[in-house]
């Protein structure tokens, strides 16, 4: 099994870091991370190339072009960002938005509401973790909404969790394996 | 000294919706005795002394399209921008658009407009939330025909509230929800023109360079 993991923090965190690589070695998973703050990244420039000149694939070529490939083939995705008022920072969003060429112009109906098709069978599982300076109420759940937005639009099972300097280490551990238990149940 | 209002259009396109939605609120401003000037955020990828240029308007008015779910990048580096910096403003409005007719879909990002609002002791001054604009294809909002005569009302509507320094009633934003088009007729013409359009272009659209 395969993770993809998009580190979108500002600063290094040891605990989301630590949990993350306890369970992927617990899971013998392999992994790659693309760490956003040392990487020469452009968020997505809105061209609409990649449904018409380079068909799947995103015409920025940077330190992001691989992001769709790995999304495309990973068997769990996830990406971590502060979370700035409720949703992602802008470090992790130029990241998230270079996925679009996984996602087709075609139109389904899904859930009820109207989404793009996507381009691959494969909806890799989606964790979210996001870390907060302190907790707050308003800003997890609404960062937990996002996850669930997005969650509907690629299709995909999702979970979102909150790291505060409060969060118990143990703690934090169990609710990600139960997190990752819950996400790839059923996936061989 | 007289009331200013900053309206940054938030898309990294050139010749976006939002700078044509940016554009007609400016304009609907100037009918309400009242100046603005737009930030256009196309193309910017470095917002280090955004909030400058902003200055010491009144209100700002942010217009984002919606990109995965949420504000784009452009909106949200903007927004955090502001946050760092010194910036005196007092009242915040948003305009989140997307393709997506359903106004659901935009709810999440208005709330994360919101809160940013409220952590920054800003006035909030309410939103206006369309759908399908994506079918305005960057032209002047005046020349986008009869599909969007609702959005046009409501950013009128919107204009004249917020040229007063008030918020947009919840009706006005609940108005500009409603969906020019159903879902399913969208759904079934959307993908017959972008058929057509691959045909003609001989485009294999479905490729999977990936796997």
């Amino acid at each position: 099994m395969y993770a993809y993991i998009i580190d979108g923090l500002k600063e290094p965190h040891s605990l989301v870091t630590g949990c993350l690589s306890d369970m992927l070695s617990n899971r013998s998973w392999t992994s790659e991370t693309l760490t956003v703050r040392e990487t020469s990244l452009h968020p997505c420039i809105g061209c609409g190339g990649c449904s018409e000149r380079t068909v799947g694939e995103c015409t920025v070529k940077d330190d992001g072009s691989e992001i769709a490939a790995h999304v495309a083939r990973c068997r769990l995705f996830v990406l971590i960002s502060d979370v700035t008022f409720g949703g992602y920072s802008s470090l992790a969003k130029r990241a998230l938005e270079r996925t679009l060429p996984n996602i087709l112009p075609f139109f389904t109906m899904f859930q009820g509401e109207l989404h793009h098709r996507l381009r691959y069978e494969n909806r890799p599982p989606m964790l979210f973790l996001g870390v907060l300076p302190q907790p707050d109420k308003r800003q997890e759940s609404l960062f937990a909404s996002l996850a669930e937005r997005n969650g509907i639009n690629f299709m995909a099972r999702n979970v979102s969790l909150i790291f505060t300097p409060e969060s118990d280490a143990g703690e934090m551990k169990s609710r990600l394996e139960r997190a990752v238990e819950e996400l790839t149940e059923g996936q061989s | 000294m007289s009331y200013s209002v900053c309206i940054a259009s938030a898309s990294p396109r050139v010749h976006s919706n939002s700078a044509s939605i940016a554009e007609f609120i400016r304009q609907a401003l100037v009918r309400n005795d009242v100046e603005a000037d737009i930030l256009n955020l196309e193309r910017r990828w470095d917002m280090t002394g955004a909030a400058e240029e902003i200055g010491n308007a009144d209100l700002l008015i942010l217009v984002s399209p919606l990109y995965h779910d949420t504000l784009s990048w452009s909106a949200t580096a903007l927004l955090e921008e502001i946050s760092m910096s010194s910036c005196s403003m007092k009242q915040f409005a948003a305009v989140v658009h997307s393709g997506y007719p359903e106004g659901a879909q935009r709810e999440t990002a208005l709330e994360i407009c919101r809160c940013f609002a409220d952590m920054h002791q800003m006035r909030w001054l309410g939103a206006v939330s369309p759908g399908l604009t994506s079918v305005i294809g960057g032209i002047e909002l005046q020349k986008s025909g009869s599909m969007f005569k609702n959005l046009r009302y409501c950013l009128e509507q919107a204009a004249a509230f917020w040229a007063k320094g008030e918020e947009v009633p919840e009706e006005v934003t609940n108005n500009s929800q409603r969906p020019p088009m159903s879902p399913r007729l969208l759904k079934l013409m959307g993908n017959m023109s972008i058929r057509r359009n691959a045909r003609k272009k001989g485009l294999d659209i479905l490729r999977k360079p990936y796997g």
